[in-house]
């Protein structure tokens, strides 16, 4: 495996239209199916990334390198330090400045952060659609996921009148 | 000319197809188990691709308090918690009811109720049912109740007690895998206390008890070595002592607020224990207790959270007598000191902690935060504390 800087594993991930990004291996194991690879030592050169284009990659990257606990001096996870409330501040505004993308990206992210399991992106790009579902209509929620209602009428109501206590 | 390029074709396809929905079986069930199962259950009727993913849930909660009116007025009206009850009741028979049909394995069950009426007598054997035929893995029972502890008679702890009892008699099998209990306003009698909690619930792995105790200033000694108890909790407490005798994998204990005026643990066997938090804002009667001595039988505690929640001080001014129970302590946190108060005192502390990385010290003005400062590299404490000069004032 490359290495870069002081001790610093590197680690190749592959996008399936043929893109190479070389990350730190502390940042793509925030990835649990990525450690999980490299646990079983199934990790050698590169590691292909099916189902994840480049572009939505190199988000994810970004988002792993910005999570990654850093080490201190001491070894103390710097999250720890000095003012852990003010770095979990700076980390929500990220956050919300990297959620900023269409819908489509974000539906993108979804998939990635599930198939790479990364608990953290996961929450962060369901949110929005956790929201739409816990405060809308349903339809409104049709409206804003552009799903075809294909029930018929009395099918939807079958189903409303058997689950009655959860549309009270 | 004239005809779009292959990539607008593509982004006027994307922007309006149903691109949830494409998403696979799991991803969608990581999304409907983060609202409430009522919104779950209501997203089947979006379309025929969402019609069984709600009772695909692998984790299902079916709390009482998702269906009471919301906003719900305080204090919360009797018929309301029997309208919210009995949709609870119908929700859970929506989930559970046919338990052998169902292919789904529920991994973890977390069930709230209240007590009333005779909504428990269908819950119950649903739960029983779920549980006998292996649908239910784990389950989280949390038993609540909305009287405030202040206006909480004898009587009715009593009551209480009986009420959760029968409710776990009459369906032994939720002790199989119960792995958190949550109890509120029950007075036990004692040897009930240690039957149900620690001989019966042999999963137990979180226990938290609001205003429960076994009876008005009783003490209540755990000797369970067979329990995997990790997580105890106690708050608003007329126990006048817990006396933990022995619980071989307890992790955390959290006890906030003691009623009664002197010290309120002692520990004998626990050498998981590494968490310990006291929460108490003193009144005039509560006594000052030395630490060291609740401390002792302790070997291993890393993180220590004391709150004084702005009141008077109810630790006795110790240093080196520590110095054993805070041999392995990473983690200590003064909280809710009064304004007024100096804080060279808490230099004692952290001069008996040699192991110490993060020393939090609160100050609590009125209520509101005042100041908060958090520190973590031992050199840098001696400069945080060295701008306040003073003696140990209370």
């Amino acid at each position: 495996m490359a290495t870069r800087e002081a001790g610093k594993k590197m680690i190749m991930l592959k996008s399936p239209d043929g893109m190479e990004f070389e990350v730190e291996e502390a940042v793509a194991m925030e990835s649990q199916t990525i450690r999980k690879m490299i646990e079983d030592d199934c990790a050698d050169t590169a590691i292909l990334i099916p189902n994840i284009n480049s572009k939505i990659l190199s988000r994810v990257i970004e988002y792993c390198n910005k999570h990654v606990p850093t080490t201190g001096a001491t070894g103390a996870a710097a999250s720890d330090t000095v003012a852990p409330a003010a770095l979990a501040e700076d980390l929500k505004i990220w956050d919300a400045e990297f959620i900023k993308v269409n819908r489509a990206t974000r539906f993108n992210l979804i998939q990635a952060a599930s198939y790479l399991n990364i608990k953290g992106l996961l929450d962060l790009t369901s949110q929005t659609t956790i929201d739409t579902i816990s405060d809308n209509s349903l339809e409104e929620i049709r409206s804003f996921l552009s799903t075809k209602n294909d029930y018929l009428p009395e099918e939807e109501q079958t189903i409303r009148r058997e689950n009655q206590w959860a549309f009270q | 000319m004239g005809q779009p390029s292959k990539e607008q074709c593509c982004s006027s396809r994307t922007k309006h197809e149903d691109r949830l929905s494409m998403l696979t079986d799991d991803i969608l069930l990581s999304i409907l188990g983060r609202v409430d199962t009522a919104t779950a259950t209501r997203t089947s009727v979006l379309s025929k691709r969402w019609r069984d993913l709600p009772w695909l849930l692998p984790v299902l909660n079916l709390r009482v308090w998702n269906f009471l009116p919301h906003p719900c007025p305080e204090p919360i009206a009797a018929h309301h918690m029997d309208q919210a009850m009995s949709r609870l009741t119908k929700a859970t028979r929506s989930f559970l009811a046919d338990p052998n049909s169902k292919s789904t394995i529920i991994k973890r069950l977390s069930l709230q109720l209240y007590v009333t009426g005779d909504y428990t007598r269908e819950i119950g054997p649903l739960a029983r049912d779920a549980i006998d035929c292996g649908v239910v893995k784990k389950l989280c029972l949390a038993i609540v109740d909305e009287k405030d502890p202040r206006d909480c008679e004898h009587e009715y702890m009593l009551q209480q007690a009986l009420a959760v009892d029968g409710f776990f008699t009459a369906y032994p099998s939720v002790f199989q895998c119960l792995t958190k209990l949550r109890l509120y306003n029950v007075r036990f009698a004692e040897w009930d206390m240690q039957h149900l909690l620690f001989d019966s619930c042999k999963q137990l792995n979180q226990l938290s008890l609001s205003h429960c105790d076994v009876g008005d200033s009783s003490v209540w000694q755990i000797n369970a070595p067979d329990s995997k108890l990790r997580i105890l909790e106690v708050r608003m407490s007329c126990l006048k002592r817990i006396e933990v005798l022995c619980l071989p994998k307890l992790k955390h204990l959290r006890w906030d607020e003691w009623f009664c005026f002197e010290a309120p643990l002692r520990f004998g066997s626990v050498p998981s224990l590494k968490g310990l938090g006291l929460i108490c804002g003193a009144t005039i009667d509560h006594q000052e207790f030395s630490l060291s001595q609740v401390l002792h039988g302790t070997r291993n505690i890393h993180a220590l959270t004391l709150d004084f929640e702005g009141e008077r001080l109810w630790i006795q001014p110790e240093g080196k007598q520590l110095c054993h129970a805070f041999k392995q302590l990473r983690k200590l946190s003064i909280c809710g000191i009064f304004v007024d108060f100096d804080l060279l005192w808490t230099i004692n502390l952290l001069e008996a902690a040699p192991s110490i990385e993060i020393f939090s010290v609160r100050v609590l003005f009125r209520s509101f935060i005042f100041t908060s400062f958090s520190l973590i590299y031992i050199s840098h404490i001696t400069y945080i504390l060295g701008f306040r000069t003073g003696s140990h004032n209370r």
